[in-house]
């Protein structure tokens, strides 16, 4: 095995030490907040896949985590919640007819990425077709938007406004971070493969991608399936670990939140997505005292100036479109054993 | 292959972009094995030809035809699977990416793996993945430019990064090769030295190729038949010599270029 492999595996071997470690051990606090920047990475990562790596501005991804979100709530809630919780209109079938067990929950999740990548069809094939730039972001913004209303009356389905509570809090590190690895290791091999190539193609140069033969609307609408499908899925998990559900969890701010993330990490890079997630989520409660003792609100006025300051001085954010390696590590490593040895002497 | 079969025939092309007519009733036949060259001044309506040969355009009126095939109004990626390729006038390579990489991607759309195959990744993917990058390189060692292969490709020199643009409009394995002013912006030597490379990449992979040229000296010496249009209009067809000798030709454009000297 070549030492990268080994380093690979012991990583996941020290990663899974956490999760486990974590769960039973780590203070209820931080690991909440770990659990929401997986989560958040997750979106980012899909994310980053349409917006980065091919270029196509969209600003849908809220719209893609509400759906998750709601399937996911739909086929996890226990029957005698669900009584209790649609009072006024009676849920539809057939979710009032069952529940899934914990032993579901993964088919559950799945089930709520695919429903988002069915709706990124619906709204991928004519709007990827037609549009770039400005005119795909409104019309994937309207979308998000459309279904946030939707899921505001669709009393049947959602239980509107007041949304749904008593979740299973099924979410833990394992599911989070379980799903941020296998979806990221996707993302990867999905980047780094002859279909990544043509996403990139794309991004740089859409006419001299079309004209060497590939078919640019299908490898866009690639990107955006999965992106809608991490979104989905990253969805499920929120509304699993926050335990309750509303229209309101996944409103445009949730796509602003990602936005920021895939732009400080850098974009189209998968790595920078993964580690901004985590940043953003941390900073996010480490800035709750500002929302407390100024105004509501306040945290996103420090986070849009962050945002800018970002734009301003470090345009290709933390990892421009590198990703992580190992020998990136080592090299900064080298470079840093070299330096300490040449100021010492 | 027979030589005389026509291989793309232009029937009566003409493009209206609103009232201002690029092209007027262009007609024109291309032979497998061809080298034809296609001038005029600037604005002439040469690369608007180009455009409507490989899908970029639909023609307002007139048809491409070829193999015996109507491919009118077919999107670009279509036209380029059936075996058009192009490279464009201001070169539009993917500068992020390294020369394979660009290479590669011409590569893509032969490409039998589905992306379930890619993300695993299946041996099948993997084979398909190591064989690419395989005659990738090949490729670029066939055009000489296996020492750059590595290298980011909007790092390159402007000589060398025409010559990825060629490689990878080569590795779509064209029948038909279309040329948009290869040689601009470069001086007379390494223009000279550009059109030999056309030549031994014509021989090498059996090409027809139609070239549009804006410095007539450099068309007249490698295409046996010229064509010449002015204001989107045919003016002219014949070989270099013809050409020069050509009133029309003249006052269209070598009159201009003469006043200039």
């Amino acid at each position: 095995m070549r030492p990268n492999r080994i380093l690979t595996v012991f990583f996941l071997l020290g990663l899974a030490a956490f999760i486990w470690w974590g769960d039973a051990r780590l203070d209820r606090f931080i690991w909440r907040i770990i659990n929401f920047g997986a989560i958040y990475a997750l979106a980012a990562v899909g994310y980053t896949m349409i917006n980065g790596v091919t270029g196509q501005f969209s600003l849908g991804p809220h719209g893609f985590m509400l759906l998750g979100g709601y399937l996911t709530t739909l086929f996890m809630l226990p029957l005698h919640q669900k009584k209790v919780v649609w009072l006024f209109t009676p849920l539809s079938w057939p979710f009032n007819q069952f529940t899934l067990p914990y032993s579901g929950f993964i088919l559950a999740l799945i089930a709520g990425g695919i429903l988002a990548v069915l709706a990124s069809l619906i709204v991928g094939i004519p709007a990827l077709r037609a549009l770039r730039g400005d005119y795909l972001a409104i019309a994937t913004f309207g979308f998000g938007e459309i279904l946030y209303v939707l899921a505001c009356n669709f009393m049947g389905l959602t239980n509107g406004p007041m949304g749904v509570k008593g979740i299973p809090q099924y979410t833990n590190l394992k599911w989070s971070i379980g799903a941020l690895v296998v979806l990221t290791y996707a993302a990867v091999r999905l980047k780094n493969s002859s279909f990544g190539r043509a996403l990139r193609a794309i991004r740089e140069d859409e006419l001299a991608a079309e004209s060497m033969g590939i078919n640019v609307f299908r490898h866009k609408l690639l990107a955006f399936m999965f992106s809608a499908f991490c979104a989905g899925v990253a969805g499920g998990l929120m509304a699993t670990l926050i335990g309750t559900i509303t229209p309101d969890l996944f409103r445009f701010f949730m796509t602003f939140y990602l936005l920021m993330i895939i732009v400080l990490g850098g974009l189209g890079s998968i790595s920078g997505a993964v580690v901004a997630g985590f940043i953003f989520a941390a900073v996010f409660e480490a800035l709750r005292f500002v929302d407390t003792a100024v105004v509501p609100g306040m945290r996103m006025v420090v986070f849009s100036v962050l945002l800018i300051l970002v734009m301003l001085f470090f345009r290709r954010g933390l990892f421009g479109r590198e990703e992580f390696t190992w020998e990136w590590v080592f090299q900064g490593v080298r470079r840093a054993w070299r330096g300490a040895w040449t100021k010492t002497k | 292959m027979d030589k005389n079969e026509v291989i793309l025939s232009l029937q009566s092309l003409t493009m209206k972009f609103g009232g201002l007519v690029a092209v007027r009733d262009f007609s024109m036949d291309i032979r497998y094995g061809e080298l034809v060259g296609l001038i005029g001044p600037n604005g002439a309506g040469k690369t608007t030809i180009f455009n409507m040969i490989t899908g970029h355009y639909r023609p307002t009126a007139g048809k491409v035809i070829f193999e015996g095939r109507d491919i009118t109004g077919l999107p670009p990626w279509q036209v380029a699977r059936l075996g058009i390729s192009r490279t464009f006038q201001n070169i539009r390579l993917c500068r992020e990416m390294t020369a394979l990489e660009n290479v590669l991607i011409s590569f893509h759309p032969r490409v039998r793996s589905t992306v379930f195959d890619a993300i695993l990744p299946t041996p099948r993917y993997l084979r398909e993945e190591r064989k690419m990058r395989e005659r990738g390189m090949e490729l670029l060692s066939a055009v000489g430019l296996e020492k750059w292969a590595n290298f980011r490709a909007g790092a390159l020199p402007y000589g060398l990064q025409r010559r990825v643009e060629i490689a990878r409009a080569l590795a779509t394995s064209p029948k038909l090769l279309l040329l948009d002013e290869p040689a601009a912006g470069m001086n007379p030597a390494e223009a000279a030295d550009l059109m030999n490379f056309i030549r031994h990449i014509r021989e090498t992979f059996n090409l027809t190729i139609f070239l549009i040229e804006h410095v007539m000296q450099v068309v007249m010496g490698i295409c046996p038949r010229i064509r010449v249009i002015d204001f989107g209009v045919s003016i002219a067809e014949g070989t270099p010599e013809e050409i020069k000798n050509n009133p029309k030709v003249i006052e269209a454009y070598l009159g201009e270029e003469a006043l200039r000297a």
